[in-house]
């Protein structure tokens, strides 16, 4: 970097009077341009953040309530099974036990379109 | 738990003793403190009052490398958020102000990342410049806007980390030690991007500042 281009742009800098050049002027151009606010944020921007905070803590509960939920109906149908000596021999059973995959992927499946549900909606509502 | 002992005065105890020491010298600082401490106890006004003493700052770091103009409110929201879940992991070794600023460069540069933008090395210095100063037709443009206009959109092409350390010491007024906090630069890195930039914007705005004087 040239020494004179320091010394003016410290000069500019520290508001000292610089001569009339178009090295000068350009930098003093510059100067100007970079004091400005590249961006402004709305004026209840605050408002939206707490509501976005609010939303997340009770998403957090939702979920909480949804896993204990599933986990008591997982459990009560394993334990109910286990008591009626229950096969998966019969009709549609009889199909799906031969593909053990195809249940879990169900599961899964509508998991995630939940989640995906919840998230987009949630944070489209938030934001209005 | 922190703990009030008495009307202006708060405890830290879970704090090294230089951070104390620098608490207790630095008003800043102990302001920080009581403010954190506020939010950590669940004070929701305590946090809305950071938000509005922080948001310019985010405001200006996410608004000078993020161009879409829908991205950007939802960034500066996710910037707070974040700050909002880590706020006690904050270890007043820096100004709150220094930190929630680090998290929004780290924020935005993500950002770039995942939108798949180019975060381009620092260019060559010649073949940069040579480039730079020669991409439009300087006419053109000022028959249409204002020179502060066209300066203005020079800043937003160059680099990103360019664009960081500009914004952080000309809008926000950092000094190179606090800038070097945010971007993990060394503090002659960030003296020498500065000055550089200034320089590139600089040359570029003579070639129409030379055409004003033709015309």
């Amino acid at each position: 970097m040239n020494p004179a281009d320091e010394e003016l742009q410290r000069n500019i800098e520290k508001g000292h009077r610089i001569d009339d050049s178009l090295n000068s002027r350009a930098y003093q151009k510059v100067f100007d341009a970079l004091k400005k606010e590249p961006y402004h944020l709305p004026s209840h921007f605050a408002d939206r953040v707490m509501r976005r905070i609010d939303a997340q803590g009770s998403l957090s509960k939702d979920y909480f309530w949804f896993g204990l939920g599933l986990f008591t109906l997982i459990a009560g149908a394993c334990v109910a099974a286990l008591l009626a000596n229950f096969k998966l021999d019969f009709g549609t059973f009889k199909f799906v036990s031969g593909y053990p995959g195809l249940f879990l992927f169900g599961v899964t499946f509508i998991a995630l379109i939940h989640y995906v549900d919840k998230r987009f909606l949630s944070r489209m509502i938030h934001n209005r | 738990m922190v703990r009030h002992s008495g009307a202006g005065s708060v405890k830290f105890p879970y704090l090294p003793a230089t951070s104390r020491i620098i608490a207790v010298s630095n008003p800043k600082m102990t302001e920080d403190r009581a403010l954190v401490c506020r939010i950590i106890e669940g004070d929701r006004q305590a946090f809305r009052l950071l938000i509005r003493q922080n948001e310019r700052l985010v405001a200006h770091m996410v608004g000078r490398l993020i161009d879409r103009d829908e991205d950007r409110e939802e960034l500066c929201q996710d910037v707070f958020l974040r700050v909002y879940e880590k706020i006690g992991e904050f270890n007043f070794q820096s100004k709150l102000s220094t930190w929630i600023a680090t998290i929004a460069y780290r924020h935005s540069i993500n950002h770039l990342r995942k939108k798949k933008i180019e975060l381009s090395d620092i260019p060559e210095e010649e073949s940069f410049t040579a480039h730079f100063i020669s991409e439009d037709n300087p006419e053109e443009a000022l028959a249409d806007q204002e020179m502060e206009a066209i300066t203005l959109k020079l800043i937003n092409l160059l680099p990103a980390q360019y664009k960081t350390v500009l914004t952080l010491y000309h809008v926000d007024g950092m000094n190179y030690n606090e800038i070097g906090e945010v971007t993990g630069m060394p503090e002659g890195t960030v003296k020498n991007y500065l000055f550089r930039a200034r320089n590139l914007l600089k040359e570029k705005v003579k070639t129409y500042l030379g055409k004003e004087e033709v015309l």
